[in-house]
């Protein structure tokens, strides 16, 4: 009897763990598979990004590379979104590049998850939640993952006390979790830590395929200086970097959309902007659009917020003077950031072709900013087969 | 009892160690100053009555003499501010021709006839330039000893706003405004009357601008062809 009592008392810790265990098991599952991107006939090619980083081949961050190719002779403009997953709207606006896309000179090639194993977890102690869904027009639903800043710790771990990138920043104390961060182990290095290997192959696609135009899309809380803003590396060789930025930036005001352009700061080691600026020929950008779901004041954590970006704690902070970022009442919804994301690169390539047309880079498909907006997120995403 | 405590134990070890809160650290490291001042603080602006607004974006105050402004004209830069790349944009867009030298040497201004010369101090820029707040003033000076010894056309251009107000940014447009001919101001950065006060005791023509993109209306009618 005390026999069959030990059992049974040892069953039901088996049966409660699994009953927590299961579905956390199936949770986090789902978070390692990658969302289904619909089709466009003018993709010419995907690749991987190990065919630049071999390192990288069968690993949780080998991640995908679409190519359009207009056929038309110019130059290569590189576009990535997801190198901090949580910042939505980058990931989203490379996304709705693929889909919608026209190129019409030269090549775009595009990554809409770079940090592929960061969008694998998620930050639960700053209240994130895993995913979020966008009704289509047709009624489907189409679910994305939020994903952490970081490279997931299953695949890179531990992080070391202290480390030393090929940018000679010197990660230590509060940032040694950093040496998961994406944007700042650049240039990178092929026998390093898997998060290096995916800097690497970016740093290697840029050399090999002679890549002039990079854009690496973020986004910030209101805490951050830098919103609404394209940070601009200002070689020596290329003089024309920051007037082709501030081209951009008349453009946008022209359509009463703020984004200025800044120099990327000396001191960012590891940051695409610097380190691949320094670096590579290519002229090196990285934008930022505000994200009320991010920052320590975010309030609950939902669809609401993250896809209609309305955060009142952040009006209340920005009307007692703690923001430097306006936050109003009017919200600042993802669609609204995504077009704003794309509009920049539109607008970068016009000033770019226009600076050096023997290098052009076009596309159409996507309209302007406005049309976006018009549209929604339910009309710029195309339906993949999702219920 | 002994698993009890176990199981208490391992609790209020996940708690201490969960409770260890990752740092959100900015995608991009480092904060911006104008630079010899403080960051830009918007609760220390000061409230004034602006001529320009979205409807009414540029005012001319005085009478501008276009003839003034002949060719060759060189853009260049006191502060290293992204201003100098907006002019460049915003005279290509109008049509003129110019260089853009934006770290200009006295020794190259010689042969201009018309400097415009974008003010405003920034401390990426300046380390993008690798220049120091020293150098960049004794750069100023001498352009500016160089432009009264050549007696070519200056025109004063702050562009940057309010935000590029500053020790280095007012200490850059004093080294500019006792030899310019024409001053072209977005209004924002006027909040204490500096530019607007000084064009009106000088009986210079002062061009009040609303927001950066009427750099180029005009850049197109002083300078376009």
């Amino acid at each position: 009897m005390k026999k069959f009592s030990y059992l049974w008392k040892n069953a039901l810790v088996l049966v409660l763990a699994l009953v927590f265990a299961i579905p956390a098991a199936l949770d986090f599952k789902a978070m390692q598979k990658r969302e289904p991107i619909a089709e466009n006939e003018a993709l010419t090619e995907t690749r991987m990004l190990s065919e630049y980083c071999e390192g990288l081949k069968g690993t949780p961050a080998d991640t995908e590379i679409y190519i359009l190719d207009s056929g038309v002779p110019g130059g290569t403009f590189l576009i990535f979104g997801g190198t901090h997953p949580n910042e939505t709207a980058g990931m989203l606006a490379a996304v709705s590049l693929v889909e919608n896309m026209k190129p019409t000179a030269g090549r775009f090639f595009i990554i809409p998850w770079l940090n592929k194993s960061g969008f694998t977890h998620t930050s639960p102690l700053d209240g994130m939640q895993d995913f979020f869904d966008i009704k289509l027009d047709d009624g489907s639903v189409r679910t994305f993952r939020v994903g952490n800043r970081l490279t997931n710790p299953i695949h890179q771990w531990p992080d070391r006390t202290y480390y030393e990138g090929t940018s000679g920043r010197k990660l230590v104390g509060t940032e040694t979790a950093e040496i998961r961060n994406v944007n700042r182990m650049y240039y990178g290095n092929p026998d390093g830590v898997l998060t290096e290997k995916v800097c690497w192959g970016i740093y290697q696609l840029i050399l090999k395929e002679g890549v002039n135009l990079t854009m690496d899309m973020h986004e910030g809380s209101p805490e951050f200086l830098y919103l609404d803003c394209t940070m601009v590396n200002e070689k020596a060789d290329n003089p024309t970097a920051m007037s082709i930025a501030q081209g951009m930036s008349l453009d946008m005001e022209f359509d009463d959309l703020t984004m200025r352009a800044e120099f990327s700061g000396m001191k960012s080691y590891g940051l695409s902007h610097r380190s691949l600026g320094d670096n590579t020929p290519s002229m090196m950008t990285l934008m930022e659009t505000y994200n009320p779901s991010m920052g320590p004041l975010h309030g609950k954590m939902d669809d609401d917020l993250i896809v209609g970006g309305n955060e009142p704690n952040y009006v209340e902070a920005y009307e007692r003077g703690l923001n430097y970022f306006k936050v109003d009442d009017s919200g600042y919804p993802l669609i609204d950031r995504v077009a704003r994301h794309i509009t920049c690169i539109s607008y970068l390539a016009k000033n770019y072709t226009d600076a050096h047309p023997d290098r052009a880079m076009s596309f159409e498909g996507l309209g302007s900013y406005a049309d976006m907006v018009a549209k929604g997120l339910g009309g710029l995403l195309k339906p993949v087969g999702q219920k | 009892m002994k698993k009890i405590f176990v199981l208490l134990l391992a609790a209020l070890l996940l708690l201490i160690s969960a409770c260890g809160r990752q740092e959100n650290t900015p995608a991009t490291g480092q904060k911006e100053t104008n630079a010899g001042t403080e960051a830009y603080d918007p609760s220390k602006t000061v409230e004034f009555e602006m001529k320009t607004s979205e409807t009414n974006r540029i005012v001319t105050v005085g009478t501008v003499d276009k003839s003034l402004y002949s060719a060759p004209i060189l853009i260049t830069s006191f502060g290293q501010s992204t201003d100098a790349a907006t002019l460049d944009t915003a005279m290509k867009r109008a049509g003129a021709n110019y260089d853009y030298k934006p770290q200009a040497t006295a020794d190259e201004i010689g042969s201009y006839k018309t400097l415009v010369i974008a003010v405003g101090a920034s401390t990426k820029g300046l380390g993008q330039a690798g220049i120091s707040e020293k150098d960049e003033t004794a750069r100023a000076e001498a352009i500016m000893a160089k432009a009264k010894e050549t007696g070519a056309q200056v025109v004063c251009v702050h562009i940057g706003g309010e935000t590029r107000r500053g020790v280095l940014s007012d200490a850059l447009a004093d080294l500019v405004l006792p030899q310019c001919s024409l001053i072209i101001l977005k209004e924002d950065a006027n909040w204490d009357g500096k530019f607007t006060n000084y064009a009106d005791q000088n009986q210079l023509p002062i061009i009040l601008i609303f927001g950066q993109k009427d750099t180029v209306q005009v850049m197109t009618d002083v300078f376009g062809k």
